[in-house]
């Protein structure tokens, strides 16, 4: 099958489902570094999170027949793989019930500020991420740094859209808390290079 | 995503409406453009919260540089209100260097697990698991193998290399790699490195590493690697020169030249790829993980018996001195705090070292022996 005219994720998915296992792969090549960040973001396992991601096209390529065309492939893919995430850690029994383990760390690179300034974001940033929840962690990655809309999130973290926003509202709320702290240590920095 | 939009009114041009009303009243198919303008929304944002710009769809567009009509929307936005503009500038720098810290796969997994995919596609999942894991094991027993009987063979013993205060050391490792040490430093290694064993350092204090390529038949995978351990992170050498400072438990690694990777341990292990020109300075118990751009030349130019500051705090200046000349720093004056050094100084000569440091920050270093006090300078 011809390859021209699959820039877009949904071309390559469509090509995938009409049996062109080059979408897929095309598809794979595209995601494989945003998948992998993610899942070890649920588990800091860099063999298991291989593995999810190898179970997971697998099963595309096995359930070929069964799948349909989705709105956004990007989300398909992170709501299908952290279902496989969450299956595959309750079966190594690496995860509970009820326990949700997504935790990340927070870089600050400094070029907006001088280094004294950032080591003091970045400790305070820290504490303040420590606070947050899971989910509400989960929540601020896919939104800031996947930028997923909220109606893909709430259906990556299968809770109603207006769940979702609540739990963002939340998280923010956390959030400002930081960006207090990080906006006085901007003006201080600005305030000491006057002085200085 | 919807939450703004179905809210807003829209207001149509009446000369458009009125060709398309057909006086007659028959069915007729007109194809129209309309030009719909949003009238006005229906957000406040004039009694925005900082909680509302982060939580609206089209500020986080805007962040992300798209060209939708969420982007558009905040554009506009701020061109009508001047203070969202200016907040909005400050937060966007601000989320943008606020990134989770890099997590990086295992060289080759990408292609390696595509491969899998492949080949295990179309069998029976729970085979596929199978598979897989006995490949893991297989591979992980023959390491253990390995490193069992280098151990039981090899006449292997540590060899450690220390300097004293304002000493410094070159010292040729087992495969003509150069290590630079620094003062008051202590690098550990075998006096025998393996053909089929990472060549591995362990370092406390501060050095730079001019790391050799392996070449030749005797070259595996493995003794390719080159790792400098410190508390705080590992360095996994591609072949390349860098400066590595681990002290009180923060690591500072300046990259030269070539490819680094940095294995932390924290939490999360993550991996961080270096690239020339990156400083990365990284602490677990402190929580500090920085990565700026400097001139690599200039962390390492003390090799050269030179110290290059640039915008240096006289904080890191004083701990500099205590750390590699043993001198005890009493800051009479807080002031000093205040002060930053730019430019290069000599180190060959004490006396030379101070009296440029007192001449940058005007303020007076007396020294008594190894104790320097800093004060503001007499009239």
């Amino acid at each position: 099958m011809n390859d021209s005219g699959m820039d877009q994720p949904q071309e390559m998915w469509a090509a995938f489902l009409k049996g062109n296992d080059s979408g897929l792969e095309k598809l794979y090549q595209l995601y494989f570094d945003q998948l992998y960040a993610y899942g070890f973001r649920y588990c800091a396992d860099a063999v298991f999170v291989e593995d999810a991601i190898q179970d997971l096209f697998i099963k595309f390529i096995n359930s070929r027949h069964k799948l349909t065309l989705p709105v956004s492939v990007k989300n398909y893919l992170f709501r299908s793989f952290k279902n496989l995430l969450i299956d595959k850690l309750r079966a190594e029994k690496r995860m509970s019930a009820s326990d949700s383990p997504f935790e990340f760390t927070l870089a600050v690179d400094d070029t907006v500020m001088e280094k004294e300034q950032a080591i003091l974001l970045q400790q305070k940033l820290q504490k303040a991420m420590e606070q947050l929840t899971a989910r509400q962690r989960e929540a601020i990655y896919l939104r800031f740094y996947e930028n997923f809309s909220y109606p893909e999130i709430s259906s990556i973290l299968d809770l109603s859209p207006k769940a979702t926003y609540k739990l963002m509202a939340r998280s923010i709320e956390a959030l400002r808390v930081i960006y207090k702290a990080g906006a006085a240590i901007v003006l201080w920095a600005l305030q000491a290079s006057f002085l200085f | 995503m919807f939450f703004g939009h179905c809210r807003l009114l829209f207001c149509f041009d009446k000369n458009i409406l009125k060709k398309v009303v057909n006086p007659w009243g028959k069915k007729t198919t007109l194809t129209v453009f309309i030009t719909i303008t949003p009238l006005k929304r229906m957000k406040q944002y004039r009694n925005y919260t900082v909680e509302d710009i982060l939580l609206d769809d089209d500020f986080l567009a805007w962040v992300h540089g798209e060209q939708n009509t969420h982007a558009q929307a905040w554009q506009k936005a701020m061109e009508e209100h001047q203070q969202l503009k200016a907040f909005s500038e400050e937060a966007k720098s601000l989320l943008g260097s606020i990134k989770p810290s890099g997590v990086q796969s295992a060289a080759g997994a990408k292609s390696r697990v595509w491969n899998n995919v492949v080949a295990m596609a179309g069998k029976q999942p729970a085979k596929v698991v199978g598979m897989n894991k006995w490949w893991k094991y297989a591979a992980a027993a023959a390491v253990i193998i390995t490193a069992g009987a280098g151990y039981w063979w090899s006449v292997n013993r540590d060899v450690t290399v220390t300097t004293r205060y304002a000493e410094m050391k070159k010292v040729e490792l087992p495969d003509h790699s150069i290590v630079t040490l620094n003062a008051n430093s202590t690098l550990r290694y075998s006096n025998k490195w393996n053909a089929g064993k990472p060549r591995e350092v362990w370092l406390d204090g501060e050095a730079f590493f001019e790391v050799n390529h392996v070449n030749g038949f005797e070259a595996t995978k493995e003794s390719s690697r080159f790792i400098v351990h410190t508390d705080q992170l590992n360095v996994q050498v591609l072949g390349t020169s860098f400066n590595v400072d681990n002290r009180h438990q923060v690591t500072t690694v300046a990259l030269n030249n070539g490819k680094v990777q940095l294995d932390l341990k924290d939490k999360e292990r993550s991996k961080i790829v270096l690239a020339p020109g990156d400083v990365v300075t990284f602490s677990a118990a402190k929580k500090i993980l920085l990565n700026q751009k400097a001139v690599p030349d200039k962390i390492s130019a003390w090799k050269n018996n030179r110290l290059e500051f640039d915008k240096t705090p006289m904080k890191e200046v004083i701990t500099m001195l205590e750390d590699n000349y043993g001198f005890k720093v009493k800051v009479e004056d807080d002031e000093v705090y205040n002060k930053t050094i730019s430019g290069a100084v000599s180190t060959e000569n004490d006396t030379i070292l101070l009296a440029s440091i007192s001449a940058a920050i005007n303020m007076q270093l007396d020294r008594h022996g190894k104790e320097i006090v800093i004060r503001n300078e007499q009239p």
